[in-house]
């Protein structure tokens, strides 16, 4: 009895929580265009998705931005941790603590701090800021990811290489890198995952001519809801899912060989 | 006379103002085994890590042959350390951690291979090379350290308390076949440990130390059998320290007693000395003339030996003997000349 109604807190929750995503999910298959009634299945929607260059041209800015945010956030993120480790303990924690602000700042106060920015120093918005504004948001959760695992590292692996022959520079090469590799390729995903699916910051940002897929998105909703966009974010949706099962499977693997060291 | 690798002059070093080695001096022989050996925060440890180029002197000369190398970085010193927490990398097996070296100096495979497998043979790790380094018992992995350590070739392995992580069993092990690869590859070892039965088993030369100062330096035996303050003596092994006096050489009274001695009055301005008796030397038995009497108050059984604390008076002597001695039994203890070692007073 305890069980059965734990279970059924727990379905309902569920269902509380994935309802809306499983509606549009399911409307992006409906044949009727009105969002009241099942007309039947089609593919339909995800046809006209990929006939639309608009949508082209977003999908093409979205996944650009998230790459070469990506890569260029995971490598200055990567070389910023690797720097405050070095500094002692006490500026390590408030390293930590200023870059915390960034991440609970709430977007709209990004974004907009964002746009007076570049007004200020007169740059035309449009694909370089967002670019910029899109690698500023993601080096905080790169270092997020990268510093833990250099504060877990042993040090004296550190003063072994060194020991064995390594300049500095082969230090972080051969032995850094490789032991904190792990939340390196975290860092990596969660910013690509941030990337893709940003809107607020991205909105501020860019300039005529150039949106993002949940701008285009956006712009689409305020003249009224087409079936097209059903598709389109369940499409998103499905990208970030499985995103997000990779880093949480990499998570679960990384606890699994710790858990055996110790 | 064997050539010296390493010397120390006046070496000094001090963190935040204190001063942890203070103004130390020393040899060290080629292919000799010597053992830093002392508490925690004797300066032990900071000494190794001076040599190997961890830490800087804060003044004094760190030698190697004729040529000082306080300003040799370590990558760059002909000296190589095996870590108390072994430091293997995790992110490689066996096989690549002892490469590393190699590879960094850019070796080419065919040589790399071979002497890899010579290395893990020289540890008793032949066919290991594909293990993961996570793998591997704490004594295995142990042997992996020092196979890498020796990968280069150093002139000095530095050993930083290896041994300290493992179970007695596998230190006993660990110890006759350090002693063995020490005498298989003719290198100058120095060790560094707080365990002083580690330290009389392997070394050739025995260095003491106490608050970042040599207190003795010498063959395990001399400083077993004649160590020079009651530092070393209680340090090494189990002694026991009396207060005593000497009026003329060769015959010291302590706890009321007279006993002769093969020692000189060591100061002549004072009576005072120091007697240290070590607990095997003294004979338990009957009470006579010139014993010192007591009573057993206790006894525990130590496998080779009892260890039996007997009361006199005012000092409680320990006592190691293969005899049984029951609690509460009275007993006088006897002393040879060669047993009663003397000491300065002060």
């Amino acid at each position: 009895m305890k069980k059965a109604l734990r279970n059924v807190y727990l379905y309902i929750m569920l269902l509380f929580l994935y309802a809306p995503i499983l509606v549009l999910m399911v409307y992006s298959f409906n044949a009727s265009k009105s969002r009241g009634q099942w007309g039947g299945f089609t593919l339909e929607w995800y046809r006209r998705l990929f006939m639309d260059s608009n949508i082209q041209s977003a999908l093409y800015y979205t996944v650009l931005v998230a790459i070469l945010a990506t890569i260029i956030s995971t490598i200055v993120g990567t070389i910023s941790s690797i720097g405050i480790f070095l500094y002692g303990n006490r500026v390590q924690k408030l390293m930590l603590n200023v870059n915390y602000i960034p991440v609970i700042n709430p977007d709209i106060v990004t974004g907009v701090s964002m746009m007076i920015l570049f007004a200020f120093m007169s740059m035309r918005q449009g694909f370089a800021t967002m670019l910029i504004a899109h690698i500023t948001f993601c080096i905080p959760y790169v270092i997020l990811s990268v510093l833990p695992k250099l504060r877990q590292m042993d040090v004296n692996l550190i003063e072994a290489a060194m020991d064995l022959g390594a300049r500095p520079m082969q230090i972080i090469t051969k032995v850094v890198l490789a032991e904190i590799k792990p939340g390196i390729v975290t860092g990596l995903l969660f910013a690509f995952t941030l990337s893709i699916d940003d809107f607020v910051i991205s909105f501020f940002t860019t300039g005529s001519g150039v949106s993002n897929l949940s701008i285009y998105v956006y712009s689409m909703a305020k003249r009224g809801i087409s079936p097209e966009i059903n598709a389109l974010s369940t499409l998103m949706i499905l990208t970030v899912t499985l995103l997000l099962f990779v880093i949480n499977k990499r998570n679960n693997k990384k606890t699994k060989i710790t858990g055996e060291r110790i | 006379m064997k050539k010296t690798i390493i010397e120390a002059r006046n070496l000094y070093k001090e963190f935040d103002k204190t001063a942890v080695v203070k103004h130390i001096n020393f040899t060290i022989a080629e292919n000799e085994f010597v053992t830093f050996l002392g508490p925690s925060g004797c300066g032990k440890t900071t000494i190794l890590r001076m040599i190997a180029g961890f830490e800087m002197p804060t003044s004094g000369e760190i030698f190697l042959y004729d040529k000082v190398i306080n300003d040799i970085p370590a990558y760059l010193r002909p000296l190589n350390t095996v870590f108390q927490n072994y430091a293997l990398f995790p992110h490689m097996n066996v096989f690549e951690n002892i490469a590393f070296p190699m590879r960094l100096k850019k070796q080419d495979k065919n040589s790399i291979g071979k002497k890899v497998a010579q290395l893990l043979d020289v540890v008793n790790l032949g066919g290991y090379e594909q293990r993961d380094v996570s793998s591997l018992s704490g004594g295995q992995q142990q042997r992996v350290a020092i196979a890498r350590a020796l990968a280069n070739d150093p002139k000095v392995l530095l050993l930083d308390e290896p041994l300290s992580a493992l179970d007695l069993k596998m230190r006993k092990e660990m110890q006759v076949e350090l002693k063995k690869i020490q005498q298989e590859i003719k290198k100058t070892f120095i060790y560094v440990t707080h365990d002083q039965e580690e330290a009389l088993t392997l070394s050739d030369k025995i260095i003491v130390l106490n608050h970042g100062q040599i207190q003795q330096s010498g063959t395990p035996t001399d400083i077993y059998n004649e160590p020079v303050n009651t530092f070393v003596a209680d340090f090494i092994g189990e002694s026991n320290i009396i207060d005593g006096s000497m009026t003329k050489d060769f015959e010291v009274e302590f706890l009321g007693k007279k006993f002769i001695c093969v020692d000189e009055k060591p100061d002549q301005q004072t009576n005072r000395v120091i007697v240290v008796i070590r607990p095997e030397d003294i004979e338990i038995g009957q009470r006579q003339e010139h014993t010192i009497n007591g009573v057993v108050t206790s006894i525990v059984f130590k496998g080779v030996h009892y260890e039996i604390m007997v009361q006199c008076n005012d000092y409680d002597f320990m006592v190691h003997t293969t005899d049984y001695h029951e609690i509460g039994k009275d007993v006088g203890l006897d002393f040879g000349p060669d047993d009663i070692h003397i000491m300065k007073a002060g």
